[in-house]
């Protein structure tokens, strides 16, 4: 990934979407209190400060999925990536991030670079973070202890690597859903999307 | 190359778009993030959204106001056994509403009030909801721990986890740890329910304190590790430790801001992590130790709640070492002030005196007891009036009454097609009874009921399955009956096929509807009866009788009028002061007469001219004149006047009709003929009477309009523009169905009496009084089942020419058109008819307001204004309205909210034109509107359609101030008035000007003419909205 140049290519994008879900993934781990705060650092990433887990296992965990996802996102045969919150407990789906992967597979051919800069693109990222941290406003308090599980929805004919298993979509009954940014690097295109319980009130 | 390029552009804009989308819709609770007050349960995004658009535009502002009025008013007439609920809701939609807290919320005082009010109700202690309540109320307070404590002491919420959950939170919060711990315990051991969450909220508790202890174990030797949750100010307050003083920096500094969630950011500040950086060994903290100190005295028991905000007038404890007393040392001795008075006059509530102790008291503790419902009136967070009780009251009975409605109607339709199985099922047995040879002969011997039915439901089951699934309607078609198509219409047939001659007489006809087996329906006869008792109203049906023949128009909606107006009793509320006062009633004081009714019924009886006789004669003498050749016959009548002038007025009308043609002379006959029957009063003969004049109306109007056409044939083959079938051939173009809220039935017309629920799929509406009726449409007030206000237009045509003019109205004029015309229409087609509702609330036609009151100069020229502006907007989208009189003009009711709304509406637009679907006509000639000026020569045959609105408004106008009908002569090749304006008397200039600039707007165009004409008048009177319409509302 060449800063100094205009355009962005296939591999490029890739990278910088995988890069988004790496932060983004442990953004939303840490905004909502997934994990301890504690085993959070601090890192300075698009012109803000970012957290990242300090926790080996589960920083393994994610450089694996975003290793993997970096493949896809370059076969652009990836469609959505979803991050599922769950009771630990009860194992009710509680809150369900959802981003929705365009690829454009035209890419992949031509190999000329597109037009957009890194920074126009990191703007973009930077909005898409900052409105996932303001969505407590809205987001209900996770009240109980809870896990996460990374869903990844392919092409359909693509094999399942090792130590990933095929999943059904758990998805919310009754929820409310808040469409958030979307960003594009003009190859790849993510649009982001919150769902939770919804409450009972009128 | 190219090809791949331009793609690629493709999807550059759409993404564009919907970043564009998004910035505009969806980001709103973005920007106003720092706003929102984060909720436990989450909030909902569309309650968001709207509170904050409210914010922005104050669109949402009074549909936010109406929630919120609906729940004021529901905490005041809730009956039921459990009145938290609605606090319950009430509370939780203001959380939800006002996302920023603040004062307009009135959260604080909601919940102080909901607290407070149901102190006393043990039944709700241990009611989740209320220990809810408590627990907001304590968080909104300043200090929760009193709340906590009296709550305890109370027993409220003892058996919830919750309560327990948000003690020891707060006690966390404020760093005592251990007592947050026993908090804990002492909950599970009450066995608080539900227990897991509170022993799984105790678990992550202790988890929380230990990971504390560990992490600063183990960071207490590296100070500077690259930790993020480093508190800034724990370096202040080791600032502060060097000092002499050995205190720490104060908890609250930290406290307040550090949330007591169980996870998030918030933990990067725990008050706990706080302390034990200062001092590693918890257990040795001195200030903590004083925190748990201060808690070592028992409580007492509190006598009362605590407060939840420092209110005024309270001196907070302070010290009082250093309070010197004030010496007065001017003349050696010192004067000794009397100790720590305020400085200030304390505020006491009247209600707050302490019982003066004077001997004629001897029971203080005897409250003073309002003789009003004064709880009521103030227990929400906003006060009511009288007024709005009462309101609220009737409209629960109206709602209950309409239901009670429903219901009955349903038990009617199921025991239909109970008789209809049973019938059908005994058709079976016949039939297998004879099977063999004599099946013809068994036919013939059965009744026509059976056969019909037979023919209308194919066979046994599909007939169950239509009754399940088609609800209310099958009922529809039965009352139906009377259009002589449905299905069912044997069962009127066999009963009263020998009375009822003519299906279209039954449907005009609410008497003879009583001789249909269906019972049930004769509601609306049996609520005219007592009406009719009164004598004066039976007249006016006959003195209105000549009319009918002069305007084809308005000959059946003045006939039918009286019932209308008659019915205005029926519309009174029986104003029940029960309603308000209940158990305060003072027995003591004289007989006041219970009900409104009865009171206006006994003054309507005392006083001769009962308003309705005016009104008649009123309009009487305003159409008179509205036709040249009517005009003769005006001046004879008013030449005759004087003569009769001392006879009964219900006989006035009929001895004019003399002057007139052999058509009316028809009417003279009934109209003696309801003479006699207001001589006997007799009830029947009422009744009776007033259907023959309906049944002779149509005719009326028909051999009318057949006279009104002979001459205009011969003159031309012109087209009527507004008939029905050049209506029906336009809107063949367009596709109605596609159009919002218009819904297509398969099934005739259902009738619509006053008074009777009309029921449509998904909506029910009551017919309340009618507006207009002719043989082609009748309009009604009336209400849908939420109390909305609608007109409904009901045309006897399948044509729904309304809703297309009012969906054009809209499509074309955008948000303008809200002003002068309803926001919402819908439209129902049925196979013979069609009902069109608009919403909006009326008072009624601007004919019935100036027939109860002259306009004064400067509120007629605000209604000029807007007319002209109504009609502005018509022609600027190529719509001619075609119909302007005080008749279809309606005034709108006022609620308080509308700053900027008119007065004036345009409903009825049967005699529209839309020039852009028709293009063909291009002159006046064929419309029926335009033939009286087309014989008076105002109007050439060659003029633009448009001219027509301008005579109609000009026709308005001079009705408006001189309340008779304008006569018009031609002087120097100009259209003048045929007399001076009379009643005007500010600015007969401006009137002259408005006069002449109307009527002969030459070759101009109508929409210039109109806006010329709008300066003219704004620029003569400088009104203010406000005061007009105050008086308009009277």
């Amino acid at each position: 990934m060449s800063s100094t140049l205009k355009g962005i290519t296939l591999k490029g994008s890739a990278e910088l979407v995988a890069e988004f879900f790496s932060f983004g993934i442990n953004s939303i781990l840490y905004q909502r209190g997934i994990y301890p705060p504690e085993t959070f650092t601090r890192v300075t990433q698009y012109d803000m400060s970012l957290y990242l887990t300090t926790d080996t296992k589960l920083k393994n965990y994610l450089t694996n999925v975003v290793t993997q996802l970096k493949d896809w996102l370059f076969d652009c045969t990836v469609q959505k990536l979803v991050l599922v919150i769950t009771c630990l407990e009860t194992n009710e789906v509680l809150e369900r991030w959802q981003f929705d992967i365009e690829c454009d597979k035209t890419a992949k051919q031509s190999s000329g670079p597109r037009e957009k800069s890194i920074k126009a693109i990191q703007e973009e990222i930077r909005s898409v973070i900052r409105q996932v941290t303001a969505t407590v406003t809205f987001l209900p308090l996770l009240e109980t202890a809870c896990a996460f599980d990374l869903l990844i929805y392919t092409d359909k004919d693509l094999e399942v690597p090792e130590k990933w298993e095929e999943s059904g979509p758990q998805t919310i009954a009754n929820s409310e859903e808040v469409r958030l940014r979307t960003f594009t690097t003009t190859i790849h295109k993510v649009q982001s999307m919150v769902a939770y319980k919804r409450t009972d009130c009128l | 190359m190219d090809a791949i390029a331009f793609v690629h552009i493709c999807a550059f804009t759409v993404v564009f778009d919907q970043c564009s989308i998004m910035a505009e819709g969806e980001a709103e609770w973005e920007l106003c993030k720092e706003n929102i007050q984060p909720l436990r349960q989450g909030r909902a995004i569309s309650a968001l959204h709207q509170a904050l658009s409210q914010q922005q535009e104050g669109s949402n502002y009074t549909a936010i106001q109406q929630t919120r009025q609906a729940f004021e008013s529901e905490l005041r007439i809730y009956s039921g056994d459990d009145p938290l609920d609605v606090w319950d809701r009430y509370i939780r939609w203001t959380q939800q509403t006002y996302p920023q807290g603040g004062k307009e919320s009135n959260l604080s005082l909601l919940l102080e009030r909901a607290v407070m009010l149901f102190a006393d109700e043990k039944k709700y202690y241990n009611d989740i909801r209320y220990v809810s309540l408590w627990i907001k109320f304590a968080e909104n307070s300043t200090e929760p721990m009193d709340l906590y404590t009296y709550m305890h002491g109370q027993g409220i919420g003892i058996m919830q986890a919750a309560f327990y959950i948000a003690w020891s939170e707060e006690f966390e919060k404020r760093g005592n740890l251990k007592k947050a711990d026993s908090t804990y315990q002492e909950g599970i051991k009450c066995g608080a329910e539900p227990c897991d969450k509170l022993q799984q909220y105790h678990k992550a508790f202790q988890a929380r304190v230990s990971r504390q202890v560990a992490l600063n174990m183990t960071n207490g030797g590296q100070e500077d590790s690259p930790e993020p949750a480093q508190p800034q100010r724990s370096s202040l307050a080791s600032l502060k430790h060097k000092g002499k003083k050995k205190a720490i920096a104060p908890i609250n500094r930290t406290g307040a801001s550090v949330s007591h969630h169980a996870r998030g950011l918030s933990l990067n500040l725990p008050a706990a992590s706080h302390h034990a950086q200062n001092s590693q060994i918890m257990v040795f903290d001195e200030n903590q130790a004083a925190v748990a100190e201060s808690f070592e005295p028992k409580p007492e028991q509190w006598l009362a709640p605590p407060v939840a905000k420092a209110k005024e007038n309270e001196l907070m404890p302070e010290k009082w070492s250093n309070v010197k007393m004030p010496q007065k040392s001017k003349f050696g001795h010192s004067m000794v002030m009397p100790p720590s008075k305020p400085n200030f006059q304390p505020f006491v509530e009247e209600s707050d005196h302490p019982p003066a102790v004077t001997p004629c008291k001897i029971n203080p503790a005897a409250r003073e007891q309002s003789m009003y419902c004064k709880e009521l009136l103030l227990s929400g967070a906003t006060e009511f009036c009288f007024e709005e009780l009462r309101a609220e009251r009737y409209r629960k009975k109206l709602a209950q009454d309409l239901e009670d409605k429903e219901a009955k109607l349903r038990r009617v339709k199921d025991e239909l097609w109970r008789q209809i199985e049973e019938k059908q099922r005994l058709l079976l047995e016949k039939s297998h009874e004879a099977d063999a040879g004599h099946q013809a002969q068994h036919y013939v011997a059965e009744s026509d009921a059976i056969q019909h039915v037979e023919h209308s439901l194919p066979g046994p089951s599909s007939s169950v399955s239509q009754g399940s699934t088609t609800g209310f309607k099958v009922f529809d078609e039965s009352v139906a009956s009377s259009s002589g198509i449905c299905p069912l219409k044997v069962y009127r047939d066999t009963d009263s096929a020998d009375s009822v001659p003519e299906p279209e007489m039954i449907q005009k006809n609410e008497g003879e509807s009583k001789a249909t087996p269906f019972t049930v329906f004769d509601e609306s006869a049996i609520c005219e009866q007592p009406q009719d008792v009164v004598p004066m109203v039976l007249s006016k049906p006959s003195a209105r009788k000549p009319l009918c023949a002069i305007r084809k128009l308005q000959g059946d909606a003045l006939a039918t009028r009286p019932p209308s107006e008659s019915d205005c009793l029926e519309g009174i509320e029986p104003l029940n002061e029960d309603a308000i006062i209940g158990s305060y009633r003072n027995n003591t004081l004289c007989h006041i007469p219970d009900d409104t009714c009865d009171f206006a019924r006994a003054a309507q009886l005392a006083s001769t001219p009962f308003s309705g006789g005016q009104n008649h004669r009123l309009s009487l003498s305003m159409e008179g004149g509205l036709a040249e050749d009517v005009r003769e016959a005006g001046a004879s009548t008013s030449k005759d006047v004087p003569t009769f002038t001392n006879t009964q007025p219900g006989f006035e009308g009929a001895l004019r009709v003399k002057k007139l043609s052999p058509i009316q002379e028809a009417s003279l006959e009934d109209g003696s003929c309801s003479g006699s029957s207001v001589s006997s009063s007799s009830l029947s003969g009422a009744s009776s009477m007033r259907a023959m004049n309906l049944s002779i109306i149509p005719e009326l109007g028909s051999s009318e309009a057949a006279q009104n056409n002979e001459p205009n044939a011969s003159e031309t083959e012109m087209e009527d523009p507004t008939s029905e079938a050049v209506r029906r051939r336009a809107l063949e173009k367009i596709d109605l169905s596609s159009f919002p809220n218009f819904h297509k039935k398969t099934e005739p017309l259902p009738t619509v009496n006053e008074h009777e629920v009309l029921s449509t799929d998904d909506e029910a509406f009551v017919i309340l009084s009618g507006i207009i009726s002719n043989d082609s449409y009748t309009m009604h007030f009336g209400q849908t089942k939420c109390c909305e206000n609608v007109v409904m237009k009901v045309d006897l045509h399948p044509v729904p020419w309304d809703f297309y003019i009012k969906t054009q109205l809209r499509n074309r004029l955008g948000s303008d058109s809200n002003k002068y015309f309803s926001e919402q229409s819908r439209c129902f087609l049925y196979e013979d008819g069609c009902i069109t509702v608009s919403w909006g609330h009326y008072q009624g036609t601007l004919q019935e307001c100036l027939a109860k009151s002259p306009l004064p100069e400067n509120v007629a020229a605000l209604l000029v204004i807007e007319l002209l502006e109504l009609v502005g907007q018509m022609h600027s989208c190529r719509l001619v309205h075609g119909d302007l009189r005080p008749n279809t003009l309606l005034l709108r009711h006022r609620t308080g909210f509308e700053g900027l709304e008119s007065a004036l509406r345009a409903v009825d637009f049967s005699h529209s034109l839309d020039l852009d679907l028709q293009p063909e006509v291009t002159s006046v000639l064929g419309h029926p509107g335009a033939q009286v000026f087309l014989r008076q020569g105002v109007l050439s045959p060659s003029s633009s359609p448009y001219q027509m609105d301008l005579l109609g408004i000009a026709e308005t106008v001079h009705v408006m101030l001189e309340k008779r009908s304008m006569q018009l002569v031609c002087k120097d090749s100009e259209w003048v008035l045929a007399e001076d304006l009379e009643v005007v008397s500010g600015s007969p200039d401006v009137w002259r000007d408005f006069f002449s600039m109307i009527l002969n707007p030459g070759t101009r165009s109508t929409v210039s003419v109109l806006s010329e004409l709008q300066q003219l008048m704004k620029k003569h009177f400088n009104y203010s909205i406000e005061d007009e319409l105050a008086f308009i509302h009277e």
